[in-house]
């Protein structure tokens, strides 16, 4: 992806799919694979790279298109003084400069499934890691998760004033309404989305998914990470924060809004770890003020 | 009657507007500027330049949703009354921290700003950019630890680590903060694709199933809805009408797409069989260049690949259609039936694959599709036969099987699969038998992926050459020529014959190899490695590299990444800002500086008198601390709010330890007296006579605070 900058979308999905098909492919000549997810690889790698803000994917001129970001030292303070994150286009030039650079810091190089190996490079100040951004000719970015909080409005449910929509219409559609109590989705039908007074529903046809937020009886289309926490405002126990462990938690069914979630993953350079037994995603190295820096957008409160 | 009356009225209050509006200079046709554009554009910011900020006294108004239809916008004038000083706390007028545009340094003080700032930007604060941008030899405009620190004078001041604490560990804005209830709540300005599932391990996955399936749409974004990602033929087996897919169909190179054709289709043609020739040879190859004229018609292949998928099955049987690198990156097609599929690029030299399932017996009556450009007609074709011989993709850049473009016959020492007729099964086994194959794994159309009335006969590794059959005989496919041809297999590779350096492919060769085979690689001799492939001394290095075997040439290239990325607004975020990446950038590409200071002091106060700024700080604060980015090195970051009994905790705090720059003095007449000027010197005065505290206590910082004190003082004496 580096060496191209940018491409389609499906050019993406196309060459993850040779990739894993490679990966997967033993002796080359079809014997059995691990494949033990109808989850789409591609989506998920894509979900990695935006969330450890490698690359951008978005939609230019009607096409949905891919474009590395430049390479960022991101850094931000930990405990022990700085610590920076490299994010974005690398090659091989790069990464030996990036780890050359970081020879006078605390420099690692960890490798992370689903994503590029994690360099970091920690200081105790943060002189020391723009200077290993100067050496490494990479941008330098502090306070990134903070920065990227900052740019970032709150989720706030939308008013009276906001563009309405409509549901879809036709049939075959699949219905689920999302439960705020058990923090679940549940079968609906349109009758039942029509006449939920507050509630996030979901319609979802082949590979169309559209999420609307009911409020008042007025129908808001939204991306479902916005729906959903517009529907959980202020929702008791949504966000855990260990404050030993500087590690934030929540239910797996409400994963942040991608930008904001970018912040809390560029905290430790990791996507976050999911708990099969909790159903909960975990957050590590989430300093205690940007924690509650993202659930005030989240409109939550930290437990 | 009613009606005439009506327009009568409407154009009296036209008359009267007028009036009003010309009698009042400061108002006349003012640039509509509003308050809640999140995206305001570089001519917004270049009008906002002559507005004073409202929460400031502002001399013009700016008005919330003014109609743009109010005429062309003239350059207001700007009000030179003294704005009333007597209150520090119209700075703290809520919600102008949407849009306040204060004039940076328009003092001509004979001296030229500091080069590294816009002098005269119309600047309205936003959140973080990155620190500069990087040239790649020159260093990186970094931002130096003591941007957030004072300076060494004052004793004590904040350490390092002190404040470092005070960012680590904040404490959080009350929920209750009356800046966020009422927040319109419009989310980050995004684009969305759907996410079909939460980011979870695929491992743990199987005990949330729900979640698998549930699409996780976490992009923010409450008006640019999009639809989901396109599905690709080669998955949802859809093909669309002409009608409908001609809107969607764009040119990724911005010229006119080329159309489909109308007229309707010949069926495929059957394969032409390879026929013994005597005179078959190796002649000199060469690269494949582009033709430079452009024919009319253009015939092109449309390759088969298949992929296995776990325990042996087929997982992807799909149709490759060609590309010539001067074709479109999308083009719509016409089949036979009439039905046309858009095609869009996926590398340099094919189209997105199209899955087999979607067309009617592809395999047995072949497939064509046909579309038209403005000078030239192109048609692919993929001709029905009985027996496909697929080679290992990897030699074509392709994962799994591939059939070839030309000498589609099974080649020595190579790995394929064959697709063939359930009927020819035993003529094929017997022809793979002679072809020295051994006992290949035989599949048929119970093996998921396999179609129907055919069988798949995998793990062939033709060790025999054997001469061809009569003419046009069916079998003659299996029948492997003595021909020699390179593979080059792995790396990474970048365009046709290009990889990339350090990730150079294996190169092989297929055939019958003698054993005088002679290889030469940029006119060295090329040694056999343990894993068949050849090399020689600089084979893998930088440039490109001529292959030589058999009196034939070959070309392949190794280049290294450029490493030309750069910063773009990939999400605006609105307040002037973007993020791209893991670092924020301003959307009108200015070069601002980043800092981080207290959410609760957000003007910000610069040496130069005149350098005054008020961040906007989205939704309020939500944090002790934002970054954002500022046209200057400020030096101190005031409260937004009066001090008072009520807000003990109001301090001002400073950023860097700079002395006030005095160089207006004696020479009145070049001061060119600017509303920031006299909000610089508004503020600081106002400051002082409320007795904001200072954050910290430092005797030099006192000192300071006072001669900058001092500063506004005089100035408003001549100001006067």
């Amino acid at each position: 992806m580096s060496a191209r900058s940018e491409g389609s979308w499906l050019q993406f999905r196309a060459a993850v799919e040779e990739l894993h098909s490679v990966e997967n492919d033993s002796g080359g000549n079809g014997g059995p694979q691990t494949e033990d997810s109808d989850f789409p690889v591609h989506q998920q790698l894509r979900l990695n790279f935006e969330c450890a803000a490698h690359a951008e994917f978005f939609e230019r001129e009607s096409r949905y298109v891919w474009r590395i970001a430049p390479p960022v030292l991101a850094a931000h303070p930990t405990p022990e003084g700085f610590r920076a994150v490299l994010c974005g286009a690398r090659s091989p030039a790069l990464r030996e400069r990036v780890l050359d650079a970081g020879r006078g810091c605390r420099c690692e190089s960890v490798a992370c499934n689903g994503v590029p190996d994690v360099i970091r490079l920690g200081a105790s100040s943060l002189n020391a890691v723009s200077d290993a951004a100067v050496a490494a000719r990479v941008y330098f970015q502090p306070y990134a998760p903070r920065a990227i909080l900052s740019c970032i409005r709150p989720y706030n449910p939308p008013t009276a004033a906001s563009l309405q929509a409509d549901f879809p219409t036709g049939d075959g559609w699949r219905i689920r309404e999302f439960d705020p109590d058990s923090l679940r989705w549940k079968a609906a039908n349109r009758q039942r989305a029509q006449s939920v007074q507050r509630g996030v529903v979901e319609f979802s046809l082949y590979d169309d998914w559209r999420y609307y937020l009911r409020s008042a009886g007025q129908t808001f289309r939204l991306p479902r990470a916005v729906a959903l926490y517009a529907l959980l405002n202020r929702h008791v126990g949504l966000l855990r924060y260990d404050k030993q462990a500087h590690a934030l938690k929540m239910p797996g069914t409400c994963r942040p809004p991608r930008l904001l979630e970018r912040a809390l993953v560029l905290c430790s350079g990791f996507p976050p770890s999911f708990d099969p037994a909790t159903s909960c995603l975990t957050y590590a190295d989430v300093p205690p003020d940007i924690a509650g820096f993202a659930a005030e957008l989240l409109r939550q409160s930290l437990t | 009657m009613p009606k005439l009356i009506a327009i009568t009225l409407c154009a009296v209050a036209a008359v009267l507007a007028s009036l009003w509006f010309r009698r009042r200079p400061g108002l006349h046709s003012p640039p509509a500027i509003d308050r809640r554009n999140d995206e305001l554009p570089q001519s917004a910011d270049a009008n906002a330049n002559h507005h004073a900020d409202a929460g400031l006294s502002a001399p013009v108004m700016i008005l919330e949703r003014q109609d743009q239809s109010a005429g062309a916008p003239h350059e207001p004038t700007i009000e030179t009354s003294v704005p009333d000083l007597s209150d520090v706390s119209i700075l703290a007028t809520p919600q102008t921290v949407w849009l306040t545009p204060i004039t940076a340094g328009e003092i001509d003080t004979g001296a030229s700003l500091d080069p590294q700032y816009p002098s005269g930007e119309s600047v309205v604060a936003v959140p973080a950019e990155p620190i500069g941008v990087l040239p790649s030899a020159d260093p990186v405009p970094s931002l130096p630890a003591n941007d957030l620190l004072p300076g060494p004078a004052d004793k004590e001041v904040r350490e390092p680590k002190e404040n470092h604490a005070r960012l680590a560990s904040p404490s959080i804005a009350s929920p209750q903060n009356d800046e966020m209830i009422g927040e319109p709540g419009i989310p980050v300005d995004l684009l969305e694709f759907p996410e079909t599932a939460t980011q979870i391990p695929s491992s743990e996955l199987t005990s949330v199933a729900e979640e698998m399936r549930t699409p996780d749409t976490a992009v923010e974004g409450l008006t640019q809805l999009r639809t989901p990602f396109r599905t690709a033929a080669a998955t949802s087996h859809h093909t669309t009408p002409s009608s409908g897919r001609k809107a969607a169909t764009a040119s990724g190179d911005g010229t006119k797409p080329p159309s489909a054709v109308s007229e309707p289709l010949r069926m495929a043609r059957s394969f032409s069989e390879p026929v013994p020739s005597p005179t078959q040879k190796n002649g000199t190859k060469s690269e494949r260049k582009s033709d430079p004229t452009p024919r009319t018609n253009s015939s092109l292949p449309i390759r088969l690949q298949l992929v296995f998928g776990s325990g042996g099955s087929v997982k992807k049987l799909v149709l490759i259609p060609h590309r010539l690198e001067e074709m479109p990156s999308s083009v719509e097609v016409t089949t036979v039936t009439g039905d046309c599929l858009q095609l869009s690029e996926s590398s340099s030299d094919s189209y997105e694959s199209l899955a087999v399932s979607a067309f009617h017996n592809p395999l047995s009556e072949g497939v064509v599709f046909q579309a038209r450009g403005d000078t030239q007609t192109w048609r692919w074709e993929l001709s029905r036969r009985e027996i496909y011989v697929l080679a290992a993709g990897d030699a074509f850049g392709l994962s799994g099987f591939v059939t070839r473009h030309r000498d589609q016959r099974l080649w020595l020492n190579t790995r394929h699969v064959v697709l063939a007729k359930e009927r020819l099964r035993d003529q094929v086994m017997g022809a793979l038998n002679e072809a020295g194959c051994g006992s290949p794994e035989v599949c048929d159309s119970a093996t998921p992926g396999v179609p129907s009335g055919w069988i798949l006969i995998r793990d062939l590794i033709p060790t025999r050459a054997v001469p061809m059959r009569e003419e046009h005989n069916i079998l003659n496919v299996l029948c492997p020529g003595h021909e020699i041809e390179p593979q080059f297999t792995g790396g990474i590779r970048l365009e046709r014959s290009v990889w990339l350096v350090g990730f150079p492919p294996r190169i092989r060769f297929a055939g019958e190899l003698e054993n005088g085979f002679r290889v030469l690689i940029d006119d060295q001799p090329a040694t056999l490695a343990d894993d068949g492939a050849f090399m020689s001394p600089g084979w893998d290095e930088e440039g490109e590299h001529r292959l030589w075997f058999c009196d034939r040439a070959q070309t392949y290239a190794l280049r290294t990444m450029k490493e030309e990325w750069d910063t773009w607004p990939a999400h605006k975020c609105g307040l002037g800002a973007a993020i791209c990446g893991a670092s924020t950038c301003r959307v009108d590409d200015v070069r601002w500086r980043q800092f981080c200071i207290p959410a609760a002091n957000p003007v910000l106060i610069g040496a130069r008198p005149g350098e005054i700024f008020r961040c906007r700080i989205s939704g309020g604060a939500h944090s002790d601390w934002v970054v954002t980015t500022v046209p200057f090195t400020p030096v101190w970051a005031l409260p937004s709010g009066r001090l008072s009994k009520k807000n003990p905790a109001a301090a001002i705090e400073l950023v860097e330890f700079r002395e006030p720059l005095n160089q207006i003095e004696g020479s009145l007449q070049k001061l060119k007296v600017t509303s920031a000027l006299r909000k610089w010197v508004f503020t600081v005065r106002n400051a002082r006579r409320n007795r904001f505290m200072l954050a910290v206590h430092g005797e030099e910082t006192r000192a300071l605070w006072r001669r900058y004190g001092d500063l506004a003082k005089r100035l408003r004496k001549q100001l006067r």
